[in-house]
């Protein structure tokens, strides 16, 4: 989300320096307001009480809403009005110059060395420049609407509440199926629900504009899954699935590289493998005899330890093709359970090509296919180890 | 699970409450004795019982590890361990009948021909005892195969039919020729050589073996200068050793032969002439101190009585290159001596040079037994320590990196080798074949060897031999844990 | 009458936990390189064989790679890899690898010799498969209940609790190494073949793991009368 700061060339309808007159005028003026928006666009309203006072005295005649429609409107209108200007400026038409158009065109009129990207000129639609905003949540008489006003955090806790409620409801009919007799119910298929994840912190703090810590948004998912976990949770599927996303679709079909013949027309295929700091590049051969070389030695010679040559192995045999390809390998770099790893991963890969489909997506279940990324972790000042500490006793 | 139509009707109360009650509720239960026994009866598995008033778990009722079939362990009560243990006996899944002709019945390596290739032909146990005794020579991995398999089996192997065709074919009147198996680690050098060695034994032929001469000249505890020439060392223990095991594997086959002169062996020791070259053995059994010279005797005398056409005489030599080069022998000034210095080396050198004939050299090199080209690195670890321990040298290997492996006679030779043994006729010994690997796997499925189910499988033996690489030794040695 | 008993929230509780879904964050990793998205390989050729059972929605999350310890190979069964885990000192595997293997290397030898020695009705009763051995040995080694540690007013009592599957493996291996490398009996044998006999012992059900095992249930056996601390 950009924040709004308002650098002497940051500006949302002029392109130049318009940007803070234009807010001043619109908020008739109120210097106090305009400071307050500046610095915390987000949480108006998480200040001490006494700026909250100031603040209440100032906007409560004027209007609920920190940024009114009006002004959001006046601001779109000169947005479109710069984005023409610079249409003509660079000699394009200005009903299909998108908003990439208009952050190359500024880029190229106003090149900034500044380092911080929010302080380079820019120019977006209004709904970028200025977040969602929360409504007011007090009357005109100074009171909050509601009673979680206090809690500093009122519709997270509302959300909480909302929550509760749900699952409340749902042991009720829990009970009354019981009195039924029904003790165990059938479980439902819900494809929706197994085919989602939980949305992250960033997502429920814009759902709810207000911010939360990490352990917060931790009540909330254990929450969420409590109710999910229970036995008629699809009565109520909208409140859960509000909280759902669906899982994009992992890229099922590998890139799968045609096949490659070599003079004898002789079926080949190359590819790359890696693991820990050790690479790898792999040739398979078809019509082979199941005979590995690495470096230019046959393998018992190259790995001396069996689990890497299981490791080795673990491609061919499990697409029961062990005695069908020839592999040539060249690894660099690693110690010899990252070279087998590597060999592995380069394998598989070069696999992929002689594969049918179901045999390529039954390796990636297998975890073939999947470049290991885990890395050695790096060891901290002030401890032994990665993790290990020094011995340390209170006095 | 439904409780009630395993337990049946007569511990009726009890299965209503566990019908009625959910899961959680079974913990806090004590069981009373009898529904176990009826559950036992009813044939439900039961992994661990407790009488009295321990609280059962679910974790009880569930499978075991793996596909065991399934015992009634005791209860925890102490007279458990004093009554004997009831277990359901079970007979153990056999190995499958094997597929293709692993095993010849044709037991002297004289008779054996391409026919028999890839099989294995078993060495009867007398013979074997006479031949290597106290396992003496052969690789200490087959050794331990020999007292499992209750048996000694050697497979017929193209290069030792290639050598035994040679020496059949063989004009004795002419020098004696060379032969020298190479090949690259754990292909089977030593056992063709053995192979060769029971061929000439059946021949009637005399034997003298000098198994892995690379002891001599590693890890020597105990050297001596040379009574007759104070310039040479000898090593009174090894020789003994080799006495010992000499008189028993040629004490047929020298009985006749009679000393060609008189030796002297210090001021007071002497053997005349025409005295039994057995005495000679005897001498130097007796007199640790005069050993030495007696190898050096009997090598002397078997070599003049084959020039002389009355004996048949091999010489088997493993790890020739040994002879050659320096070796690992602190001498008493602290300098390290070369081969030709030890009177044992020496002697075996001089029966390695052919000028004389009426017998055959059969000899291997290994590159265990390398020590290095003069002032060439070489690596310690892999050349001078633990070479007879094969689980620590394999172990070693383990932790050092790819290399190429040396194994041609050139090489390993080195210069002053190659010079001394020119001409040799040089024979590759090589990784298994398709068709010997399927016939050891189904040598070793049949001896009990391979008791893993999955490696009775198509799969399964492909699997051995891709982790093998065809490899002999390694075959063996991955077949362990199996 | 069940609802009286134990009352309705027991109920609800217990299958509210048992109907196990996927949850993100929860788990207690404090750096992970995979995305919480990603999904534990199956590396079991015998999973496969049936694609209708495999979960529809495996096919939907990206995978993590497979271990380095995770095969098809014929040498891979998973109570060995945890064991050889468990042998494994400052992360070298390759030697408690070879250390496992030479251990059940003796036992095949020791059992083969006995198979040899055997009159011929007993043989096909003899068992020589080392892995088949030390997982019964592992199984007659394993505690059915344990015992633990619970202060109640300035004391502490031992109470026995049931144990989960995991704690009673791991109870067993554990006591099996722990005897092996305690055995003064033989001090200068390799570890490999104190091992192979400890585990010949078991397998009959016999020898100082196994009567730790029973022990262990005496103590549990003794301090029942605790069992109400259990409740906490």
């Amino acid at each position: 989300m950009a924040a709004p700061m308002a650098g002497p060339l940051t500006s949302c309808g002029r392109l130049f320096l318009r940007f803070s007159s234009s807010l001043l005028r619109d908020n008739g003026g109120n210097g106090q307001q305009f400071m307050l928006k500046i610095k915390q666009p987000h949480r108006c309203l998480s200040i001490s009480v006494a700026r909250q006072r100031q603040q209440i005295k100032a906007t409560s005649s004027l209007s609920d809403k920190p940024y009114t429609d009006e002004f959001l409107q006046e601001m779109d209108q000169e947005y479109q009005l710069g984005r023409r200007h610079l249409a003509n400026m660079m000699g394009e038409d200005p009903e299909t110059f998108t908003q990439e158009d208009v952050d190359r065109a500024i880029s190229y009129l106003l090149p900034s060395g500044l380092h911080d990207k929010l302080a380079r000129p820019m120019l977006k639609p209004p709904d970028q420049i200025f977040p969602k905003q929360k409504a007011l949540q007090w009357g005109k008489d100074g009171r909050p609407f509601s009673f979680l006003f206090y809690t500093g955090k009122a519709n997270y806790y509302s959300l909480m509440h909302e929550a509760a409620r749900v699952l409340t409801q749902l042991n009720r009919h829990e009970d009354k199926m019981l009195a039924k007799g029904v003790l165990f119910p059938e479980p439902e298929p819900w494809p929706e629900f197994n085919k989602s994840v939980w949305i992250d912190k960033t997502a429920v703090e814009k759902m709810i504009t207000e911010s939360m810590d990490d352990h917060q948004y931790r009540r909330f998912v254990e929450m969420m899954e409590h109710i999910a976990r229970h036995p008629y949770a699809k009565q109520s599927p909208q409140f859960i699935m509000r909280f759902r996303k669906e899982l994009v679709a992992v890229s099922m079909k590998q890139q799968v590289q045609p096949l490659m013949y070599d003079g004898h027309g002789v079926a080949y295929m190359e590819a790359d493998g890696r693991r820990k700091s050790a690479r790898a590049r792999v040739t398979l051969r078809d019509r082979g005899t199941g005979e590995v070389t690495v470096n230019g030695l046959p393998l018992i010679s190259y790995l001396r330890n069996v689990q890497d040559r299981e490791q080795v192995m673990l491609p061919l045999e499990f697409v029961d093709r062990l005695d069908q390809f020839d592999v040539e390998a060249t690894v660099w770099w690693g110690g010899t359970t990252g070279q087998a790893g590597a060999i592995r991963l380069g394998i598989s890969r070069a696999l992929c090509s002689f594969l049918t489909e179901t045999e390529i997506e039954n390796m990636r279940l297998a975890g073939l296919l999947t470049s290991d990324l885990r890395r050695k972790e790096r060891k901290k000042p002030g401890q032994k180890k990665a993790r290990k500490k020094f011995s340390w006793r209170k006095r | 699970m439904c409780m009630k139509s395993i337990l049946g009707k007569n511990i009726q109360t009890f299965v209503i409450n566990m019908e009625i009650l959910p899961r959680v509720h079974l913990f806090k239960m004590a069981a009373p004795m009898k529904i176990f026994r009826e559950l036992r009866r009813k044939g439900l598995e039961l992994r661990h019982v407790n009488h009295g008033p321990l609280p059962i778990t679910w974790s009880m009722l569930r499978r075991p590890y793996g596909e065991q079939t399934v015992r009634y362990a005791r209860s925890s009560s102490a007279a458990a361990s004093t009554e004997p243990i009831v277990q359901t006996r079970e007979p153990v899944p056999q190995p499958p009948p094997v597929r293709t002709i692993f095993r010849t019945p044709v037991s002297n390596p004289v008779n054996h021909s391409l026919e028999q290739e890839a099989q294995f032909y078993t060495i009867p146990t007398e013979e074997y005892r006479t031949m290597f005794p106290q396992d003496h020579g052969i690789p200490p991995r087959f050794k331990k195969q020999v007292d499992t398999f209750t048996e000694a089996c050697i497979m017929v192997r193209k290069p030792s039919l290639e050598v035994m065709s040679y020496l059949q074919q063989a004009n004795y009147s002419h020098p004696a020729i060379r032969y020298v198996f190479y090949g690259t680690r754990g292909t089977g050098k030593t056992l063709c050589l053995c192979h060769v060695l029971h061929y000439c034994t059946k021949q009637g032929w005399v034997v003298l073996f000098f198994p892995k001469v690379s002891n001599w000249v590693k890890n020597v505890k105990e050297i001596q200068p040379s009574f007759h020439n104070p310039e040479r060392y000898d090593q009174p223990l090894e020789a003994v050793n080799w006495l010992k095991t000499f008189k028993v594997s040629a004490a047929d086959s020298i009985k006749e032969l009679q000393t060609q002169q008189k030796y002297q062996w210090s001021k007071r020791e002497s053997i005349e002439q025409g005295r039994p070259l057995l005495e000679v053995m005897e001498q130097g059994i007796a007199r640790p101190k005069t050993a030495t010279d007696c190898v050096g005797v009997i090598i002397r005398e078997l070599k003049d009585q084959a020039n002389q056409g009355r004996i048949r005489l091999l010489v088997a030599v493993d790890s020739v290159n040994s002879l050659f080069g320096r070796t690992v022998v602190r001498k008493p000034d602290r300098s390290m001596a070369y081969g030709s210095e030890l009177s044992l080396i020496y002697n075996v050198r001089k029966l390695v040079r052919n000028d004389w004939r009426g017998g055959a050299i059969v000899t291997a090199v290994r590159e265990a037994a390398f020590l290095g080209i003069d002032g060439e690195k070489k690596d310690h670890r892999l050349y001078t320590r633990h070479e007879d321990n094969p689980d620590l040298y394999h172990d070693i290997l383990d932790h050092v990196s790819a290399r190429q492996q040396v194994f041609t006679p050139e090489a390993l030779l080195g210069k002053e080798g190659f010079e001394y043994m020119d001409p040799y006729v040089p024979v590759l010994v090589e990784n298994y074949t398709e068709k010997e690997i399927e016939s050891c796997l189904d040598y070793y499925t049949d001896r009990m060897w391979i008791q893993n189910e999955k490696c009775w499988t198509e799969t399964g033996r492909q699997q051995l031999k891709f982790l093998s690489g065809y490899q002999p030794a390694d075959l063996e040695r991955i077949c362990g844990p199996l | 009458m069940a609802l009286s008993m134990c009352g309705k929230s027991a109920i609800s509780q217990f299958y509210r936990i048992t109907a196990p879904k996927w949850a993100p964050g929860l788990d207690q990793v404090r750096t992970v390189v995979w995305h919480e998205t990603y999904q534990e390989p199956v590396v079991d050729k015998e999973y496969y064989r049936k694609p209708e059972e495999i979960d529809e929605l495996a096919h939907t999350r990206p995978v993590k790679s497979a271990l380095s310890t995770q095969s098809t190979s014929v040498f891979n069964y998973p109570e060995v890899t945890k064991f050889t885990s468990y042998v494994m000192k400052k992360g070298d595997r390759a030697l408690a690898r070879s250390i496992v293997e030479k251990a059940f290397e003796h036992v095949k030898r020791h059992q083969i010799k006995k198979y040899h020695e055997a009159p011929a009705e007993e043989k096909p009763y003899i068992d020589c498969n080392p892995v088949r051995i030390f997982h019964t040995a592992i199984e007659n080694c394993t505690p059915v209940v344990g015992v633990k540690s619970v202060k109640r007013g300035g004391k502490t009592y031992q109470v026995p609790t049931p144990l989960t599957d995991n704690r009673r493996r791991f109870l067993a291996m554990n006591w099996m190494i722990a005897e092996t490398r305690e055995n003064r009996d033989w001090d200068n044998q390799s570890f490999a073949k104190k091992l192979a006999s400890n585990l010949l012992e078991a397998y009959q059900e016999q020898g100082k793991v196994v009567k730790r095992k029973y022990d262990l249930h005496k103590l549990a056996d003794a301090n029942k009368a605790y069992g109400h601390f259990r409740f906490w």
